[in-house]
Parts: C-alpha cells; structure tokens; sequence
C-alpha cells in the first residue's frame, strides 16, 4: 500500500514539476488537490481493508555493508498516515486559495516530496535510509521558504543536524558493523562511544524539532509566508525530528530522562512566552508549533499513551489554528505587528466569529488528548496563548493604521467554511461531556477573551527578549566569530608571514645563492679547477669507503 | 586476464592521436583553436567509450589487476611496460576523461588565445595520466609519474596567470624533489628485485635490501603531491591562483596520482613498529585539513574554497588508505569518482560565474537569483560537495569515517568537524550568489547556455546513479 502511494505521489509531483509554473498555477494546483482526494479516498480503503504490501529492494548487499530500501512499516506508523494524508491535502488547499503565495504549485510540490519523504524516513529499517530521508527533508526545505534568510538558516541548521546523524551513525557503525536500526539496542548496552552518538542525535532531534537554543532557524521563517510556515510544522522537517526520536528512541534513552525533560520544559515555557507577548503575528504562530512539536517529543520520551496517533491529531489542531492566524492576518490586509491591530471585531465579524467558534470546538479535542498532568498544563496553555491572541486581534483597542481598517473585511468562504466544517467535525468526533477538562478550558477560553489586559501583554512584548534572536547573536560571539579569527590567524601567521614571506623567499635566496657560488667553480680561475678537482677526489674516496664497508 | 585487443594502449594511444590532430589543426588563432578544441573533445568521447567497452571485458567482481599488455622496451637492461586495470583504475581514468572534457567545454568559448597549445597540453596530460593509472609494473609507474609533470608545468606556464615567478620555481623544484624520491626507490627495486609487477609488491620485505629505505623514499615521494601541512602552501599558493577552469581541474589531480599510488603500492604486511607511528600521519593530515578548512571559510575567492574541498578529502581519503583495510581501499575508489566529478562541476560553474561577474563587472551577488539553469546545477552539485546523500561520496565517506572514528574517535571527530567547516564555506558561496542584489547587472540572458546545461544535467544524472550503484552502466556480457 505504502509502495502504491509513494509512485502516486512521485508521478504527481513529477507532472507538476513539468507543468509550467506560470499563470495557470492555481488550476493546476486545484487538480492536484483532487487527486489527492481520491488517493485519501483510495487510502482510506486500503486502511479499512489492512493491507499491509511490504516492498524491500536490497541496495547495498554486501556483507560488511548491508542495506535495503525497505517500504514496509510498523501497524502504529501506518496509523498515521491517513490523517497525515489528510493533513497534506489541507497544506495543498491552504496553499491553492492563499492569495499572497505567487508559486502555489512550487510549493505544492514541495508538500508531496516531503510526504515522500515522509513515508521513507517511517519505513526506514536502516541508517542510510534514515539518513536519506533526513536529507531529502534538509534538502526540500531549502526550497520551501521564499525568503533568503530564512531559507539560509533552516538550510544551515538542517545540514547541521544530517551532519550530527551522520557521524553518530558511522561512530554506530564502527561499533557494531552493521546498519540495521535493530542493532541499537545491542548498541546502547555495548557499543563505544555511545555517549557521543547520544549527544549527536539529540543535537539532530534538537534542530529539526527546534528545541530551546536550536530554534533560531524556524524564528526566521517569520519572513516567509503564512501557508509556508503552516506547510512546514505541517509535514516537513520538525515532523522528520519527531520520525527521527521514534526511531532513535534507544540512544536518547542513554541520557538520564531528566535532563532531556528539563530542556522540553524550557523549550516549552520559552516558546509559550514568546507565542504569548512577541507582538509579530507570524512569530507567534511558529513559537505556539515549536511547542507543540517539544509537546510531542516530551510524550515520547516520556513514553505517555500511543504517542503515534497523539502525533497527526496535534498536527491536525495546529493546521487549524494555522486557519485562524490567517483569517486576522487576511482581515488586517497582511499586518503582521500585533501593535498596530487590534478591534477588527468590527470589521470582519464573520472572521471573528469563525475563529472563536473553531476554539471553543477544539478545546473539545485538546480535552480528549489530555491524559497526562502534562498534557493538561500544555493544552491549558495553548488555551491561553489563542485566547489572548484573539481578544487582541479582534476585541482589544483598536491600534489599526486607517489604511488597514479601510482595507478590512471578512474573507471569502473558501476561508471561512472549511474552518467551521471541520471544527465542527472534530468536536463532534471528541467530545466527552463527562470530560471536566472541557469545561475548564472553554470556561478558561471565554474569561481569556473578556479579561485578559491586552495593552500590558503588548507593551511586554517590545522588550528586546521578544523581538530579538538573542541565541543566535549569542551563537556569532561564541563560535562564529572566534573560528572566522582563528582562521584568519593560521592563514596570516603561517601562509604569509612564515611560509610566503619567509620560507619561499629564503629558499629562494639559497638557491640563488647557491648558484651563484657553484658559478663560480666554473670560472677560468685556478682555484675554481683545484676546488672542483678536490671535491672529485672526495666522491671517489666516499664511493670506495662504502664499497669496501659492504 | 591477458589482453588480446591491446585495448589498455589504445586508451593511451587515442589523446597522443588526437593530441597531433589538434596540433596540425588548420585556420587561424581563433578557428584553429576551436577546431583543436573539436578534436580535442572528439578524442575524449571516443575514449570514454573505449573505457566503457573495457569495463565490460574486465570481471568487476574480481579485485585484483586485469588485461594485461606487456610491451618490451630495453633488451640490456631488461626493462618493458607492462599495463594492467581494475575497477578503481578504470573509475579513475573515466572521472578524469570526464572532467577534462567539462573543463573543454567550459574553456572553448571563453578562451581564444591559446585554445590551441591548451587542447594540446590537455590532450597529452590525458595520455600521461591514462598511462599513470594503467601502469602494473614499477618503471611503467615511474614513467608516467614523473612525465605527468612536464605538461602541468607548461600550462602553469602559460596558462597560471602567476604574478610571482619564484612560487612557479618552488613548485617545479619541490615536485622534482617528490620524482626525484621515487626515482631513486624505483632504482633501488630494480636493483634488488628486478622490474617487479604492481601485484607482486608484496616482495619487497621491509627488513631486507634497504626495504625501509625504498618504503621511506616511496611514501615520501608520493605524499609529496598532496598539500600536506607546512608544505599544502606550496600547492596551494598556485592551484588557488589559477583562474582558467580546465588548468586549475588538471593540477588538482596531481594528489590523485598520489592517492592513486599509495593505493597500488599499499603493502599487505606491515611490520608493527612502523604501523604505531601511523598516528603522526593521522594527527598530521588532520591538522592540515583543520587548517584549510579554516582558511577556505574565511577566505572570499571561490577558487580556494574549491581547492579547500577537494584537498580536505583528498588528504582524508589518504588517512582512509592508512587504516589498511581492503573494503576501505575500494571505497577510495568508488569516493574518489564522486569527488572528481563535484569537483570538476563545481569549478566549471563557478568559472563561469567568475567570467560573467568580470564581464559585467558586477562582483556583488545574486546571480543565481536570476539564472534558473546555473542555480539548479550549482545547488545540486554544492549539496553532493557537502556530503548529502547523492552520489557516490556519501556511502563511501559513510564507511571511510566510520573506519577512521573506529581506530581513533578523536581523529575522526576532528575530521568530522573539518568536513564540516570546508562544506559550510561552499554554502557560505552558494548563499552569497543566491542574495539578490538589485543593482547587480546579470540577468537571464547571461544563464549557462543550454547546450552546457544538458551536459552538466548529465553529469548530475552520472552522479545519481553512483549513488544507486557505482558500476551502474556496466552491462555484464
């Protein structure tokens, strides 16, 4: 089944990458969507129906170094996919009707590989499948984002993190001689160096997951567009981070769980600052998935209830809240700066409306995901951070430019309805009434939405701690910096001074030097003849001594 | 084997052929060298072929040296040329042929003065290299190792652009020093064994008639060609200085040979006392490739970050031959495929965009905003340079660092790290070309022309498939 998609949606992507990207972008883009609902259709079936077709092609079949390319995987890991497929389908619809996005096919495309890409990495039995399909992620998300600084960073942190997985792998190599992901276990109780493979997947898991200090590159897709930020904490790299701790889960396990917990929790309670007081709209949205994505991994490592079906449920709430930013990122006609917004209550209600209503249903989901004390705290946040997000948007003062306001209105149905379906359509599937965790959070939502003090929260957010990257100026001090010196130093003192400058030009003189002298034996001078003839005579005695000492 | 088909001379034989065809080339300065350059790249192609007919007479599965030609040269003394291939031979003369022919293509639109005496040159440093790598006795070796050198230093002549004569003299006379090395193991063999084959190496005993002196000379003779710290300036100084394409690809395989070498002349047995002092090769070329790595990022000329990269993996593949183990020495091979062909890519279209950034003087950046086809050839090719897993260096770098890290994990953390540092100063390129800047002059029309493209996307589908499998295109018969 999973060999079936995979050529479905290479051929897709294929086609779209022949047809041209030119006016007819978004025709293209809506006959890609629906053959994407009839391959979910068809997915769907063969869900219902189990069938589980393995394909295993033997790449690499030598002894020493074994590896296949293996499109088989675990009942748990298939789960997740429908929903993911799902997922896919709502980025390539989000990305179809998003009128800033001038490259909708492109980034379509895009969606598709990552899926590919996808199904690899969850497949993978492997280190180098592992690893390719990590690079392929690395690779589509440098075309993902459409501004060059973000594109710089989330290229530069991502090669980072398929750097740190390929050494731990070969440091697991050379201990066990195989490839086999199986392995790792033996590995963990016996293998050398464990500690450092260790430290290096938790450094990948860290990056592609964007845990605290390692975050820097997805702060910086603040610049791209919305439906690419959706795109991307739908199904690219911070999924492949999550895909890659699952599988990877025996190494992780070296460090005591604490400190992995410890730097969640941190992660957590600084993404939530900043998605709560950071005053860019973008910014917020991207903190508010950064935590969701250390949410997931902390359920991992925390091993809390079937974390792979948590996985496609939270992503499906993220991509819906995703919905609701770009409702009031429409309504304000692109304003990002949350102190220049505020009121829009008035005018664009139905945006409004739809935004609140999709809260106040999800929270029916978020009650039925809470089962651990955790889970509750985080969802209670996530409450927290939408609520405040949509009084100050909508129902705070209005600190609107008049352009903006003259521009505002409610967005069309293609925005609106969806949301509200499929709201609807998951409260429907999640609600519990018995469940008291529902009623605290839409209880907790609606006193967020009348009281919370907008104008302090926004003046909070002007401090530098939330307007600034302030780890990765600390990453130009600490490491940047001094290499790019260091550098220089090696390069100055032993290129130019030692060798350029002096041994070139010494050498240089000596032989000039020495010609010079050996010139002059050659003259018509009779010492010239009495020095030649004396070193003749040496050469034939030294000659004779080693003959006679063999 | 024995070759019947004297096909191994052949494949010598055709660039010495097309090498006098290009030389008696008709018309004038201009003309002449296009069609000397017409030739030149006819000669090629039809090596290439000859090379792919090769690989399907040789058994790939067999690891030791095939097809043998031997050709008497002196009665009194008895010395003849005896020429042999195997896989990584035949991998090495196809990337070479390869790259040589990428850097034709670049040169023969750009260049016009000299085109003519460069094809020459080229064509006859083909011949010499191809002799390099299908020579299996000791004085076939020696004469092709050395003779490798005489058009090298004519085109650093002619073509070096070298505003300092004295690093051209520094060059010629360290490199004299290495042959010179070699030259004298290769008397003191004759010497004591003969006119040995590269297969019956294992003769020469280590504690027996001078074994560790023609061992010393051998190993000091060869490394002498790959930038090894203090003495990487030497090369670097003038490799990093030449700006025309192809001249810059032919002395940057200079450390092929030596990698090559090293490779044949590897011994089985190594005594014990010599095998504990590999370290200080180790921390040795790791600390030169610390440093290069170092300077390539700091470094704003493309042309030294091309060189960094190439030389980082030359000298990691060299500590690779030092772990001594068969499986590694084959992934050299394979690696070194992959490594030729990014390599020679990379400097085709960086030349390129040198040229167009000197012809409309605009050094800033963001020509790959504009130029769709040279972005997508650049940023493939800067992915496979940095080891994402899309040719044939990536499995096998996999293996030769894993091999490393397993001996020392020290070593192969620094080198992990150097690789590192080389690989984000190419991204540190690719990202200045890709910033637009507004006020830069480049636009579509300057894009690498389309008959370019298709060769380099070629080149690119060459490179996939050595992912897949190395000896993809050979068809059992």
């Amino acid at each position: 089944m999973l060999l079936q998609l995979l050529i479905c949606l290479a051929a897709l992507s294929a086609a779209s990458l022949l047809v041209t990207q030119g006016r007819r972008r978004r025709i293209w883009s809506i006959i890609m969507l629906f053959m994407l609902v009839a391959v979910s259709y068809f997915l769907l079936r063969g869900y219902d129906n189990e069938q589980t077709g393995n394909f295993i092609y033997q790449w690499l079949p030598y002894k020493s170094l074994k590896a296949d390319i293996n499109i088989s995987s675990s009942k748990n890991m298939r789960q997740m996919f429908f929903p993911l497929f799902l997922l896919l389908s709502g980025t390539v619809y989000l990305t179809t009707i998003f009128p800033f996005e001038k490259h909708s096919l492109h980034f379509n495309t895009l969606m598709l590989l990552c899926f590919i890409s996808l199904i690899l990495q969850t497949s993978s039995h492997d280190f180098l499948q592992l690893i390719f399909s990590g690079s392929m992620f690395s690779i589509i998300s440098f075309y993902m984002p459409d501004e060059i600084t973000a594109k710089k960073k989330i290229f530069i942190f991502n090669f980072l993190a398929e750097m740190s997985l390929f050494m731990a792998a070969s440091v697991i190599y050379a201990s066990t001689n195989t490839l086999n992901l199986s392995a790792l276990d033996e590995y963990v109780d016996f293998g050398a160096h464990k500690d450092l493979a260790a430290v290096l997947v938790l450094l990948a898991v860290g990056i592609k997951c964007g845990l605290f200090m390692l975050n820097s590159h997805y702060q910086a897709l603040k610049d791209i567009s919305l439906n690419r930020i959706a795109g991307i904490f739908s199904l690219s790299v911070p999924l492949s981070g999550i895909v890659l701790a699952f599988k990877l889960y025996p190494l992780l396990g070296i460090f005591p769980k604490s400190v992995i917990i410890f730097w969640i929790v941190i992660t957590l309670i600084y993404s939530f600052m900043q998605a709560l007081f950071n005053c860019n709209l973008k910014s917020k949205m991207i903190f508010l998935f950064t935590a969701s994505y250390s949410f997931i991994l902390l359920n991992i490592v925390e091993d809390f209830g079937d974390a792979q079906l948590y996985i496609p449920r939270l992503l499906i709430i993220n991509f819906i809240i995703s919905f609701t930013f770009i409702l009031s990122y429409l309504a304000a006609s692109g304003e990002e700066n949350m102190n220049f917004t505020g009121g829009f209550f008035r005018y664009s209600p139905l945006n409004a409306f739809s935004c609140v209503i999709s809260m106040l249903c999800l929270i029916a989901a978020f009650s039925e995901l809470s089962v651990s004390i955790y889970s509750k705290i985080f969802f209670l946040l996530y409450i927290v951070v939408i609520g405040c997000f949509i009084r100050t948007f909508y129902f705070g003062k209005c600190r609107a430019d008049e352009k903006v306001i003259a521009f505002a209105k409610n967005s069309g149905v293609l925005y609106i309805l969806p949301l509200l379906v499929v709201s609807i359509l998951i409260f429907l599937h999640s609600i519990q009434w018995k469940n008291y965790d529902f009623y605290i959070g839409e209880v907790c939502f609606l006193l967020i939405l009348l009281f919370c003090p907008t104008a302090k929260i926004l003046r909070l957010g002007s401090a530098s701690l939330f307007s600034r990257d302030l780890v990765l100026s600390l990453y130009e001090i600490v490491i940047i910096k001094p290499l790019n010196y260091f550098g220089r130093i090696l390069w100055l003192f032993f290129d130019i001074v030692l060798i350029e400058h002096n041994m070139i030009g010494n050498i240089s003189d000596a032989f000039a030097s020495m010609v010079l002298r050996l010139r002059n034996f050659q003259d018509f001078r009779v010492l010239g003849y009495l020095v030649s003839f004396a070193i003749g005579i040496v050469v034939v005695i030294l000659y004779i001594g080693c003959r006679l000492y063999d | 084997m024995i070759n019947s088909l004297a096909l191994l001379s052949l494949i010598i034989g055709i660039p010495l052929f097309g090498m006098v065809f290009a030389l008696i080339a008709k018309g004038d300065e201009n003309f002449g060298g296009k069609n000397s350059s017409d030739v030149a790249i006819f000669t090629i192609i039809t090596n290439i072929f000859m090379i792919w007919r090769i690989f399907m007479v040789i058994d790939e599965e067999n690891l030791s040296l095939q097809l043998f030609e031997n050709i008497s040269w002196l009665s009194v003394p008895p010395v003849s040329l005896v020429f042999a291939v195997d896989n990584i031979s035949l991998l090495m003369i196809l990337a070479v042929h390869l790259i040589v022919l990428m850097g034709i293509i670049a040169v023969r639109n750009e260049l016009q003065a000299g085109l003519k005496t460069l094809m020459v040159y080229t064509l006859l440093f083909l011949s010499l290299s191809t002799g390099f790598f299908v020579s299996a006795n000791i004085f076939s070796f020696y004469i092709f190792f050395a003779a490798m050198l005489v058009p090298l230093f004519m085109l650093l002549g002619i073509f070096g652009e070298l505003k300092k004569a004295e690093r051209l003299n520094i060059f010629l006379i360290y490199n004299i020093i290495g042959a010179g090395l070699v030259f004298t193991a290769v008397l003191l063999i004759y010497k004591y064994y003969g006119n040995i084959n590269l297969n019956n190496k294992d003769i020469i005993q280590w504690q027996q008639n001078k074994g560790m002196l023609i061992y010393g000379l051998l190993a000091l003779g060869i490394i002498s060609r790959i930038p090894i710290w203090p003495f990487h300036y030497f090369i670097s100084s003038i490799s990093a200085r030449v700006h025309n394409p192809l001249v810059f690809i032919l002395i940057s395989l200079l450390p092929l040979s030596s990698i090559y070498a090293l490779l044949r002349f590897w011994p089985t047995e190594i005594p014990d006392f010599i095998s504990r002092q590999f370290i200080w090769v180790h921390i040795i070329g790791t600390v030169t490739i610390l440093f290069i790595s170092l300077i390539s990022l700091i470094n704003r000329d493309s042309q030294y970050k091309i060189f960094a990269f190439i030389n980082v993996y030359y000298i990691l593949y060299l500590l690779g031959i030092f772990i001594r183990e068969q499986l590694i020495l084959q992934s050299i091979g394979y690696a070194l495929f992959g490594l030729l062909i990014i390599f020679g890519g990379l400097e085709i279209v960086s030349a390129y965009i040198y040229s167009q950034e000197k012809i409309h003087e605009s050094y800033s950046s963001g020509f790959l905003c504009r130029a769709k086809r040279l972005s997508l050839v650049y940023s493939f090719l800067t992915f496979a340079a940095i080891g994402f897993p899309i040719s044939s260096m990536f499995t096998n770098n996999f293996l030769i660092l894993s091999k490393i890290s397993s001996a020392n994990i020290q070593i192969g953390t620094f080198l992990m790290f150097s690789c590192l540092i080389v690989s984000a100063s190419l991204i540190k390129e690719m990202f200045r070309l890709k910033t637009d800047d507004k006020e830069s002059s480049l636009g579509k029309d300057d894009d690498l022309p389309l008959g370019q493209f298709v060769f380099m996307m070629f080149v690119i589908f060459v490179l996939m498939m050595s992912f897949i499998r190395p000896l993809w295109f050979v068809i059992d018969e």
